[in-house]
This record gives structure tokens, sequence and C-alpha cells, in this order.
């Protein structure tokens, strides 16, 4: 999470890439929390959201040699999560894509995978679940966890001018979803 | 909605018609005020709207537009769901289990009775671990990357470091070398080659 102390990203990536393995767990310490986000939000089930997230940080330590701009640590650990994720969701079902709106879910909230109760928290549950995955999830790294535009376009592999109309698409949407609410 | 903003998206966007907004698409989704709506949400979140947005018809109308999802969203934000307890744990383990093959530093121990010299062996790791300890003395800059090379004089040394206060580079330099070579005689004996130090 931000606002944690230490020194930035980049010095403990760099640190972790040369084997300094405390660097890299206060790395872990700080973004396990998104990457376990990312995970649950796709998968829907907590605990094979922890599995994909400690897949996900394991993968990132292996692959941390590859890494060539530290700086840009965090998108490039949340795109192995949100990968890893979304392969893991694809296992369960290989003949199978996933069905619209199974990628987020609120396992709070029920275990169906769509989120239930007629609070205004809810409602934005529903919503997210109703967005395509690309703007839901454009928008839940800008909105939720505080992600920059370039890191955005970093994780999902797009320019930040896309993400920009992702997001701003999900938000249009997102309004017109909570209306009743207002 | 009142408020408009760029239009481009990849081909797996909301492939909604009215997607496609003109030139516009490098600018930030912009109030007809020139207002980055970001900045506005931004301020809004802190509660610290400026004097212009509080009183703009059109930052206060976009503002309106999205108070309910701006409180939805701060509601969700309260429970974010944390990671599981043990999670970094169970990571380290395995992290640690691996480590990372970085090879050793040898020195020659001074000659025996025989003539015949033994080794010292250091792991990299260690010794980047201590110049880097060295370097957290320095004030006004911190140090990523600490790697090693076989010069014909010795050892040598390459830093990367960033600027943490307003030390000159070169003065930064210069104080860097010192700590590191420094503790190089000191805690391990050895006479560097060289130390480059690259900021960035």
């Amino acid at each position: 999470m931000p606002g944690r102390p230490g020194p930035p990203d980049g010095v403990l990536a760099e640190r972790a890439q040369d084997g300094d393995t405390s660097a890299f767990e206060t790395l872990v310490l700080r973004h396990q929390g998104t990457v376990y986000r990312v995970a649950l939000r796709t998968l829907g089930d907590r605990e094979e959201a922890a599995d994909a997230a400690q897949e996900a940080l394991v993968t990132a330590w292996r692959r941390l040699p590859s890494l060539r701009d530290a700086d840009r640590f965090r998108p490039w650990l949340l795109r192995i999560a949100a990968r890893g994720a979304l392969n893991a969701a694809r296992a369960r079902s290989p003949e199978h894509p996933l069905p619209e709106g199974a990628e987020f879910a609120d396992p709070a909230t029920g275990p169906a995978g769509r989120a239930v109760g007629s609070g205004l928290r809810q409602a934005l549950d529903r919503a997210l679940a109703d967005l395509p995955p690309p703007q839901r999830i454009c928008w839940i790294l800008r909105e939720m966890e505080g992600l920059a535009y370039e890191e955005i376009a970093d994780v999902v592999d797009a320019t930040p001018t896309a993400v920009r109309g992702r997001i701003h698409r999900a938000r249009t949407r997102l309004v017109e979803a909570l209306e009743p609410w207002r | 909605m009142a408020v408009n903003g760029p239009g481009t998206d990849g081909p797996d966007g909301g492939g909604r018609s009215d997607d496609h907004g003109g030139p516009d698409d490098e600018g930030a989704d912009l109030l007809p005020c020139g207002t980055s709506l970001d900045a506005l949400l931004d301020h809004l979140r802190g509660g610290r709207p400026t004097a212009h947005e509080r009183a703009c018809p059109h930052c206060t109308a976009a503002a309106e537009e999205l108070r309910i999802l701006t409180a939805a969203r701060d509601e969700a934000e309260q429970d974010l769901p944390a990671a599981p307890p043990g999670l970094a744990d169970r990571v380290m383990r395995t992290v640690r289990a691996e480590g990372r093959s970085s090879g050793y530093i040898a020195l020659p121990g001074s000659p025996g009775p025989a003539g015949e010299r033994g080794w010292t062996r250091i792991r990299t790791e260690a010794v980047a671990a201590l110049f880097r300890a060295a370097c957290d003395t320095v004030p006004g800059a911190v140090v990523g990357r600490c790697r090693f090379s076989e010069a014909p004089e010795g050892v040598a040394v390459e830093l990367s470091a960033r600027f943490t206060g307003e030390v000159p580079a070169p003065r930064l330099a210069e104080e860097l070398r010192t700590a590191v070579s420094t503790t190089a005689l000191h805690h391990l004996g050895w006479r560097l080659a060289r130390v480059d130090v690259r900021f960035h």
C-alpha cells in the first residue's frame, strides 16, 4: 500500500535483483494486498486468490532478473498477478471462457459470485460485475488501488490513452448503474 | 453524462459508437473550464476542492454527477480485503529456500608458514549488503544496485543511486566512494580498484 515508509520500490527492486531477500520482503509486504485483491477480483474465491497471489509473488522473485526498469516494479508485478489469476480461472473450465461478469465477485457477500444486498457498496459490486473486464480492471486499479494511468497501461498492456478512455466509460456506466441510490 | 472525455480505446474497449471523441485523445479528461476531472476527483477524495472547484459551475456539476460513485467508492475502500495472514511468510520461505546463486568473491589470505595462502570467499550478496549499509550513512542518496567486477588492480564496484536530497551529485558520489572504500578496507581488508556511481 502507498504510504508505507522505506526506500522507493525502484531501489528495493534493484537490491532484490542483486539477491537481497529482505529488500524483496519489503516489496512483498508493501504490495501483497493489491496482488491479492487483483487475484480475488478475478477468481472470486479467497483460497484460490491466496494461492494465486503466492504464486504471483514467487514468480516475480524468479523473474526479477528480467525486470529492466526497476522503477516500474509495481505494474510489472500486478501484470504477473493479473495474468496468473486469469490463467487460474481459465484452468477451472478449460473448454468454457469465463462468463461475462464472473471476473468480479465479492466473496464476502455470496458464493455465487454475485453480490447480494441492497446497500450502496453491494450496488457498486454489482455494477462492477456488469462492466466489460478491461474497463473493470482499469477502474479498480485507478480508483481502488491508486495506480497512475501509465502504470495501469503497463499492467493491461494498453496505451495510457486507451486506459483513460476505459476509465471514463467505466465511470459513466457506474454512475448510471448507481442512479437509483442517489 | 455531462462530463466529456477522451474517446479512443483498443479493440477490447466498450464498443460504444460514441467512443471516439476527436482530436483531444492525448489530453486529460478536461472539463469545459479546463480543470482535469482526475484532479477534481483527487481533491474531492481528500476533501479539499480548490476555490475554483467549489465555485465553478462545471466543476460543481461534475462533482454532483459523480457524487454517488465517489460515495460508493469511499465506502468500498473502507473495507478492502487485506492479504490473508501468512501470505508474505509463505512467499518468503520459498524465496529464501530458492535463494539466488549470486556467487562469491575470493580473496587471497596472508601467506602461511609454508608460504601458501588460504582463500577467503564471501558471498557477493553479503558484500553488497555491507556496502549498502555504508552508503546509508551518507545523507542525500539511497543506493539500489551494488555490483562487482574484477579489475586488474582489484575489485571494482558499481553503485546505482537515487537522490533523496539536495546534495550535488559530484559531492554525493565522492561521499559514497569514501564510505564504500573505507568499509571495504576496515571490514574486508580490500583496497578497491574503483567505485563507480550511477545516479538515476
